[in-house]
């Protein structure tokens, strides 16, 4: 409540000044209209900044527009009532407070008794303070008094009404003359002011939560030892220099123990360790990415995971700019069986992965990975922007805000009830981070995907070092920055993703690694990964860069499909497909198309461009078809918010005639949903209200229209019957209905209910400690 | 004490995978189970989950102000006769918005008292809600509280007119609209209501009914539109136009929008006035003249002279050549005697000497009372082209 403290007294500082001149004229005139002060100079304000953001022309044009006064009552009475009073009070109180410190104790028992010449049925005792936020909730800016009305001397007692009498300020109890005479010695007056717990609801997504996590870059103290040596003797890592080969043999080492480490854990069951040259015959099970096939042929063969850093490896000493290529492979070439012999290499590359890592290049990239194809057995020199060079950015985000949100409510005691699973709970492996997604600890797996990384060479500062991709490498980094994006983090998934830069790196394709990947095509990069890479920007307010990056994905997935009506591949080469193989690629393609479509139309909407947002909708129906319903409905609630209810209406009579697309059960609720939202289009809850009740009849566990239901119940005046049913909702099924949306509304009502609010809010947390994961968003519970 | 705005639709952030991702179906199937997704279209961002309001927000003028007012009784003791008043403070005026004025007889504890107040706001600046409870307790003390809740009311639009008089007495009314809102806006109606002397014709749609503003049927924030009107006087009054002087009420704009889920607004403008024409005392206009001309052929003008002074005028016509003007008929000829608010027409024929645009220029007419002229230059332009061409 600090933070409350703080802006009370500015609003009062604010209001200082009209106050000062508004006392003196008070005192002379009692039912003087007060001006509420300087207000209206936001209103104008408005108008200068419309008019300055006009251009040049429209400011000639001005000259002969004549600006209309807007009124809606053109001739408001001036009739005032004595009714003004109670500003009167309000504006003598704040004079009160300004004077808290007594200094014009006089003044202010002038002030008070004309108050009470005034105002003759009460006793001038309020006191009360008037926020100024307009953007804060009305609820928050609450100041309460309680006066009792008896006039009497010596019979006022401090009345306390509130349980949380522990907030009031103690020094807001002004002591002034309770009758009309003044007296000499002020009676201690019965107030008691309470505030209402400072509650600033944040409107922006807060990228950090305010849970103690910051990302700074903290480092890992474990992974801290093996990189000093090479960061303090070479700060520029990457500046080649006559010491390049000790960074290299320091490296070497780094990587020998990271590569141990990586083996402690690969060693598990379930990955396999076999020779990923015997596994090569098997293509499918290579690409599988839950046998870890490629993974397994990074731990499996040391010189490999160390590869580029082999000082021995790189022959003459690298010249300056550039950096090893991965020649070395070379030398494990001669493991590979049979590598050399074209067909084996052809049945290497299996249909599934030609089919979903196809990727097509840019001009420089292709031209990179055509030379390292040609040039097998040479050194080969690459320049170092050309690499992918990532590394985590920070270490160690995990935490747990549920965890500390209990002790700081709930003590010590509750909080060890408390438990989920961390990054150390579980197995170091893929099982292990499978295990913590899926129990939403996505913190713990934000944090085990970096020490799998780690593990993988490219740790904590390990960013632009030269280092090699794998396949499941990627995997791990999308894994990551996917969990990281699903937890608000948006910054620190950007700052992540930069040395990726637009995914389009040479080394970031199979052709690149002819020996570790032999005969393989494509991009490691998942296409996920991509579509996450190209949503990423809007999340951060750049969504025109989000669009640029969609639409070169949408331009590829268009070419790779154009590739495939041509009878060619999908990289544009000429290789034999059947037609089965070619059907299922196309349909892959195709819903890749429309998986970017989607993305963009969700990133115009959140442009609020709506007409192209709309459009780009209508477009996603073509490649989902089976969508229809739910993508026709979407848009129709796009015009309702719009405000646009007749475009809506229309969207959702549409909606009716596809609705056999769907079950019978489902459409039925779709198209009730629908029908529900029209009411509240129209003002009409408590239609609304009937049809989401409706819903709930054929399917007793829809979370939306309980929710919903809830939510027009309290715009009906009936907050007891929707606090019932949320709660209800929550008891019944607490997996599935401790949602953020969910328990945001019941947060808002519980203050809305009671000054109490926070015994329920706590209640709540319990519940969501037993439940939730550490990704939980604590922010709804409002307990800031 | 709650506003209630419209509530929210809940938006998720899909993350989605593939199922040869690391994850495989993981990511997809954290979706699917979220309640706040739409079922079968989890990719879909904009949901269905309602959200209430999380801040007071902005409220505009001509908005309805709606509000949850509850008041709950935390103690553990009963109170009786509870008296429940909210009134809203403005900066003119005090209104009693409580929907009932009656007391409650007794409150529970754990109880609450619930009204929802609406009122649709028609004053810019400081508004104050003031909640005011008195009740009595056991032991039948009376108590007394309140509350302050102070809110700015803004202005949504910002509108902007230009009238164009047109020869006929036609009045053509340019209304730009602009939104100074943060959000976007949907135009339900904009109309303009004419005062009783003119009709109104709205002249923004293009052939049979479709928008000249296209499909974009709202206004994003500070997006301005143009709307044309054009206001022909009724027959009545028409007859009289040559004495309608000075400010004229020519009517209002009568604006209804909505926002956010059916939120709605709705503003009039303060009546239009526009500065009619000053005719001074004679008023000379054309009725007919031809659009394109032969070069030294004789064509033939209608002018209608009205006389809009209090007095009655004796005129005499005079007719000056230009360089390109030739009058043809004899200068200086008697009109008579016209009467206030009587017109005469007047046929007079001419011959312009020069090809291209030309202006006709050069008649004065003099009242011969008061030994006062008045010129009329620019009268109205014709094209000079010549003969061979026309015919061609």
């Amino acid at each position: 409540s600090n933070a409350k403290d703080g802006k009370s007294t500015l609003d009062e500082d604010d209001s200082g000044d009209i106050v000062q001149q508004k006392t003196q004229e008070e005192t002379l005139f009692h039912e003087e209209t007060i001006d509420l002060g300087g207000d209206e100079f936001e209103s104008e304000g408005n108008e200068t900044v419309s008019e300055d953001s006009n251009n040049f022309v429209d400011k000639l044009n001005e000259q002969m527009m004549e600006s209309v006064i807007i009124s809606d009552s053109p001739n408001n009475s001036e009739d005032d009532t004595g009714e003004l009073g109670c500003l009167q009070e309000m504006v003598e109180q704040m004079e009160a407070k300004s004077n808290e410190k007594t200094q014009a104790e006089v003044d202010k028992e002038e002030f008070l008794s004309n108050e009470s010449e005034t105002e003759h049925e009460e006793t001038p005792k309020d006191v009360s303070e008037i926020g100024t936020d307009d953007q804060a909730s009305l609820k928050e800016e609450s100041i309460q008094e309680v006066v009792k009305e008896e006039p009497k001397l010596g019979n006022n007692v401090p009345v306390q009404t509130r349980s949380n009498i522990d907030e009031s300020k103690p020094e807001n109890q002004i002591s002034s003359p309770s009758t009309s005479k003044p007296s000499p010695e002020p009676e201690p007056i019965p107030v008691c002011t309470i505030f209402s717990q400072a509650n600033n609801v944040n409107t922006q997504p807060q990228l950090f939560p305010p849970d103690g996590f910051q990302p700074q870059m903290v480092k890992s103290p474990s992974f801290s030892s093996i990189i000093e040596t090479p960061v303090k003797s070479n700060p520029q890592v990457v500046q080649p220099s006559p010491s390049l080969s000790k960074f290299f043999g320091d490296t070497v080492s780094t990587n020998t123990l990271a590569s141990d480490f990586f083996d402690s854990f690969t060693t598990s069951n379930f990955i396999s360790l076999s020779n990923p040259n015997a596994s090569s015959s098997v293509p499918e099970q290579m690409s599988s990415l839950s046998n870890g096939g490629d993974s397994s042929c990074a731990s499996s063969n040391p010189t490999f995971s160390v590869g580029s850093g082999r000082p021995e490896a790189g022959g003459p000493p690298s010249s300056p700019g550039i950096t090893l290529s991965p020649k070395p492979f070379s030398q494990i070439q001669a493991v590979f069986a049979g590598s050399d012999d074209p067909f084996a290499t052809a049945l290497n590359m299996s249909e599934l992965d030609r089919r979903n890592d196809a990727w097509l290049p840019s001009e420089e990239t292709r031209n990179v990975l055509i030379s390292v194809a040609t040039q097998q057995y040479s050194t080969m020199f690459i320049d170092k922007e050309n690499l992918t060079m990532p590394g985590l950015k920070f270490d160690n985000i995990q935490g747990d805000a549920v965890k500390d949100l209990m002790l700081r409510f709930l003590g010590e005691q509750a909080t060890v009830k408390r438990q989920v699973l961390n990054a150390s709970s579980v197995e170091q492996s893929f099982v292990g981070l499978k295990q913590l997604i899926s129990s939403k600890n996505w913190r713990a797996a934000v944090d085990l995907c970096g020490r799998l990384l780690t593990a993988h060479g490219q740790g904590y500062k390990k960013s632009g070092l030269p280092t090699n991709h794998t396949t499941d490498s990627l995997q791990l980094w999308f894994v990551r920055l996917a969990l990281l994006v699903k937890l608000n983090l948006f910054q620190n998934a950007e700052m992540e993703f930069e040395p990726f830069g637009n995914l389009d790196q040479p080394d970031l394709y199979y052709e690149y690694y002819p020996h570790v990947y032999p005969g393989r095509k494509g991009s490691m990069v998942p296409f996920s990964m991509r579509i996450l890479h190209a949503e990423l920007p809007q999340y951060l307010g750049n969504p025109q860069e989000s669009l640029d990056r969609l639409h070169s994905m949408k331009i590829i997935c268009a070419k790779v499909l154009e590739n495939l009506e041509q009878g060619l591949a999908e990289d544009g080469s000429m290789t034999n497909i059947t037609q089965e193989n070619r059907q299922a690629s196309v349909q892959l393609w195709r819903s890749r198309l429309g998986r970017v479509m989607y993305s963009m139309a969700n990133c115009l909407l959140m442009m609020k461009d709506y007409v192209l947002a709309v459009d780009a909708y209508h477009t996603v129906i073509k490649y989902y078809p089976q969508q229809e319903p739910q993508l026709l409905s979407g848009i129709g609630r796009i015009f309702l918010q719009i405000g646009d209810i007749k475009t809506a209406e229309k969207y959702f009579q549409d909606v009716e005639k596809v609705t056999h697309k769907l079950d019978g059960l489902q459409s039925q609720i779709m198209v009730l949903m629908n029908r529900a939202f029209l009411h509240l289009g129209q003002n009409n809850f408590a239609e609304a209200h009937r049809f989401f009740t409706e819903i709930l009849r054929i399917d007793s566990s829809n979370a939306v229209a309980n929710n919903n239901a809830a939510v027009c119940l309290l715009y009906l005046g009936k907050l007891k019957d929707s606090l019932r049913q949320l709660e209800g909702m929550v008891q019944q099924d607490p997996k599935h209905y401790l949602h953020e949306s969910v328990l945001f509304n019941l947060t808002t009502m519980y203050e809305l209910e009671s000054s109490r609010s926070m015994q329920k809010k706590q209640a709540l947390l319990e519940a969501v400690a037993i439940k939730e994961g550490d990704s939980f968003n604590t922010q709804c519970l409002k307990l800031g | 004490v709650m506003r209630l705005t419209k509530p929210t639709l809940f938006t998720n952030i899909p993350v989605t995978c593939e199922e040869r991702d690391l994850p495989g179906n993981l990511f997809n199937q954290l979706m699917k189970d979220d309640p706040s997704t739409v079922k079968g279209a989890e990719t879909l961002m904009l949901g269905e989950m309602l959200t209430l309001p999380q801040n007071f927000g902005n409220i505009f003028l001509g908005e309805t102000f709606s509000s949850y007012i509850s008041v709950h009784n935390d103690s553990s003791q009963v109170v009786k006769d509870i008296l429940v008043k909210a009134d809203l403070q403005t900066s003119s005026q005090r209104l009693n918005l409580s929907a009932s004025s009656a007391a409650v007889a007794e409150l529970k504890p754990d109880c609450c008292i619930d009204d929802v107040i609406h009122h649709e706001v028609k004053e810019i600046g400081t508004h104050i809600l003031v909640c005011a409870v008195s009740y009595t307790t056991q032991t039948g003390e009376k108590m007394y509280f309140r509350k302050f809740f102070k809110f700015q009311v803004l202005k949504p639009l910002d509108v902007k007119t230009k009238f164009y008089n047109a020869e006929t007495d036609e009045v053509f009314l340019e209304a730009q609209i602009q939104n100074i809102t943060t959000s976007p806006m949907f135009m339900e109606k904009v109309s303009l209501e004419p005062s009783m002397m003119y009709n109104v014709a709205e002249l923004n749609t293009a052939g049979e009914s479709e928008s000249t503003f296209g499909s974009r049927t709202y206004l994003q924030p500070m997006d301005t539109r143009q709307y044309l009107y054009c206001l022909k006087p009724k027959q009545e009054f028409a007859e009289k136009a040559g004495v309608i002087k000075g400010v004229t009420v020519i009517g209002k704009l009568d604006i209804v929008w909505k926002t956010n889920l059916g939120e709605r607004g709705r503003l009039q403008t303060s009546q239009l006035q526009r500065m009619a024409p000053g005719y001074g005392d004679v008023r000379l206009s054309l009725e007919t003249i031809p659009d394109t001309v032969n070069l030294e052929e004789p064509f033939d003008i209608t002018c209608k002279i009205t006389n809009c002074s209090e007095r009655t005028m004796d005129l005499v016509l005079e007719m000056c050549n230009t360089n390109s003007i030739h009058w043809c008929g004899v200068s200086g000829r008697q009109l008579g005697k016209l009467h206030p608010s009587s017109s005469l027409h007047l046929a007079l024929t001419l011959l312009s000497s020069v090809q291209g645009l030309q202006s006709v220029s050069g008649l004065r007419l003099t009242d011969t009372f008061l030994k006062r002229t008045y010129e009329y230059d620019d009268i109205a332009q014709v094209c000079v082209v010549s003969s061979e061409v026309k015919q061609s």
